[in-house]
């Protein structure tokens, strides 16, 4: 029973995986894109993705660009105020190791820092196909569940106080 | 928004309900890239001679070679890091590296799926006569 | 008494109704999509949104009223459920059907309205509670044209019961043609009224013109902000089942609903329940093409221009439309 239960939950969370958008220091780029994959000449509500304004009726969160300080702990208060299941993609170069830039002063790093990510879409910034890709291979990797990504907690905690 | 643009509006609701839509189909077609696009970049790693000049201009620290002896090592191209600039195929002087325009489905569920790692060993130098 | 249970659990009441909200809801969706020149999502998508969300974590922020925002979705989920009862969908009749029936629908209605505005309230976020605010006020600037062209069309059909509505519009426009009791001059008022109920069914619905309530680039998702998983899926199921019942609605007032042109059948043959459903989903789903023809072709009014044009224009013109009934019914009793 609680098996076919899980199928059947996993079979209409790929069917309808719906995505909110948070920036957390980007440059505006994977943005743009993000928003050219839901126009008519990409559309990945085909897939049943739609676009949510509240990150409480979100399953994935779109976050794009490096992780200032300043928004580190607003990125985590959002990523907490979703309910579960929930998942991270991390989009563009910036996005998962902070791209042109590194080593900032006011830069943390990658998204991965501060959240836990389950799909890194690499790119400066990502074509709308790639997004696409990339939501094809989390939900696939969803349906054949594969270990959860490492994440250790207690380092950020140090930095982002600092 | 006058009245005329409005029946323009109109007008064209109604011949896309009958009309195929612009979508591309995405897994089954693909949206024509430009020759000029920048994707990632990747090794011929029977041209490259481990030289580092591309290490040397790569603005994001993308690049990096690990060397196993004199004459060969790893390359790796470390797709997360990159900004797609092509300062690397510029900087070479043996086409060893390129930005291909078809290296555009990149996207992985860890870090270590976004990195590429090549076996480079470097050809023997040919005695001259 | 099997035959009633099942009357109410399967075929016209229940999951029928139930199947036929979630593919009006597919089909809003799909034909704005078509409109847009995009391919839309695929069949059955409000189904999976459903299932996806009943599994999902519940979560209420520090300060809310817990219960409120749990059980007012169902309640909303309920009564749109129990508003269904009232459209005829086989025969002239719904499942319910007693006199003066139209205006506990509009009650029902409203009351949707209302459970909006406190599950914004209860859920003590400014977003929430601004988008409850407009919802509110969006329901009630509409509900009075709305009641008052239902009204008009039940002066001119000499009944308050949804049945005998449907009846004497669907003789007058399929079988008898126009009668002494409805002259031809009745098409003016009755354009007017359909009009207005048509504008209003989309301001129910909050769809665009009058998104106000759900505008998510200025407060993130309106009154549904706080709402997640069973909360946000029954809310979403209630808004499908609406969408429904005022599209239903609309077709069996002024539309005739399921009435058709007369084949000779007698009413309770099985055929003609048979044909009698088909023709209403047909009407239907033409309703269905106008609502999402008009929320794909306009943009979003301001809360004041919402307002003013339902106060402004639309409740003078449904007035007008009963004045004209009444001048009509009086010229020609004279």
């Amino acid at each position: 029973m609680s098996k076919l239960n899980e199928k059947l939950v996993i079979g209409a969370l790929t069917r309808s995986p719906w995505v909110s958008h948070i920036n957390a220091g980007s440059c505006n780029g994977c943005d743009i894109e993000i928003v050219a994959a839901l126009s008519p000449r990409y559309d990945i509500e085909r897939f049943g993705i739609t676009l949510q304004g509240s990150p409480r009726h979100a399953d994935v969160l779109l976050a794009t660009g490096t992780v200032t300080r300043a928004m580190a702990p607003r990125l985590r208060q959002i990523y907490s105020q979703m309910a579960d299941p929930k998942f991270v993609a991390a989009i563009g170069g910036c996005g998962i190791d902070g791209g042109v830039y590194q080593n900032c002063y006011n830069a943390i790093g990658g998204i991965d820092k501060v959240v836990p990510v389950s799909l890194y879409i690499p790119g400066c910034p990502p074509r709308p196909e790639a997004i696409a890709y990339g939501a094809y291979i989390l939900l696939m990797a969803l349906r054949n569940p594969a270990p959860a990504p490492e994440f250790e907690e207690e380092e950020i905690e140090e930095e982002i106080e600092q | 928004m006058s009245i005329m643009g409005y029946f323009a509006a109109m007008r064209e609701a109604f011949r896309n309900i009958v009309k195929k839509p612009d979508t591309i189909m995405f897994p089954a077609e693909h949206v024509p890239i430009p020759p000029g696009m920048r994707g990632a970049p990747v090794l011929v790693p029977e041209n490259c001679t481990l030289c580092n000049r591309c290490i040397r201009v790569c603005p994001t620290w993308a690049l990096s070679i690990e060397k196993i002896d004199k004459n060969s090592g790893y390359f790796t191209v470390d797709l997360g890091r990159c900004c797609y600039c092509q300062e690397c195929e510029k900087a070479c002087p043996f086409d060893a590296i390129h930005l291909q325009a078809e290296q555009w489905l990149t996207a992985g569920l860890s870090r270590d799926a976004i990195k590429k790692t090549d076996l480079v060993v470097k050809p023997k130098k040919e005695a001259k006569s | 008494m099997a035959y009633e249970v099942i009357k109410f659990l399967i075929f016209p009441g229940g999951l029928f109704v139930i199947y036929m909200a979630f593919s009006m809801a597919w089909l809003v969706r799909k034909v704005t999509a078509q409109m847009e020149n995009r391919v839309g999502p695929p069949l059955h998508q409000p189904m999976f949104d459903f299932a996806k969300l009943l599994a999902k974590q519940r979560m209420y922020p520090i300060g809310a009223e817990r219960w409120v925002m749990h059980y007012l979705p169902m309640f909303q989920a309920g009564i749109a459920l129990l508003m269904t009862f009232f459209i005829p969908i086989w025969g002239d009749e719904g499942l319910i059907s007693f006199d003066g029936d139209l205006y506990f629908f509009l009650f029902l209605l409203a009351l949707h309205g209302i459970t909006a505005f406190f599950v914004g309230w209860a859920s003590r976020n400014p977003y929430a509670i601004s988008g409850g605010g407009r919802a509110l006020m969006t329901e009630v600037s509409l509900e009075i044209p709305m009641s008052i062209s239902l009204a008009g069309m039940a002066i001119m059909t000499g009944s308050m019961k949804i049945a005998d509505i449907t009846a004497n519009i669907g003789d007058a426009i399929f079988s008898n043609g126009f009668t002494p009791s409805i002259s031809w001059l009745f098409v003016i008022p009755w354009a007017m009224m359909a009009f207005t109920m048509f504008y209003a069914s989309i301001g129910a619905l909050e769809f665009s013109p009058f998104s106000a309530g759900h505008a998510e680039t200025e407060i993130v998702a309106g009154w549904n902000t706080e709402l997640t998983g069973g909360d946000l899926a029954f809310t979403k199921f209630a808004d499908y089942l609406n969408l429904f019942n005022l599209s239903a609605i609309s077709v069996a007032l002024f539309f005739g609903g399921p009435m058709v042109f007369e084949f000779g059948g007698d009413s309770g043959h099985v055929l003609t329940a048979i044909i009698a459903t088909l023709t209403f989903i047909i009407k239907l789903v033409i309703a269905i093409f106008i609502i999402s023809f008009v929320k794909t072709l306009s943009s979003r009014l301001r809360i004041d221009q919402i307002t003013r044009a339902l106060w402004n224009y639309y409740l003078p013109l449904s007035l007008f439309g009963v004045l004209f009934v009444i001048l009509i019914q009086y010229l020609g009793g004279l």
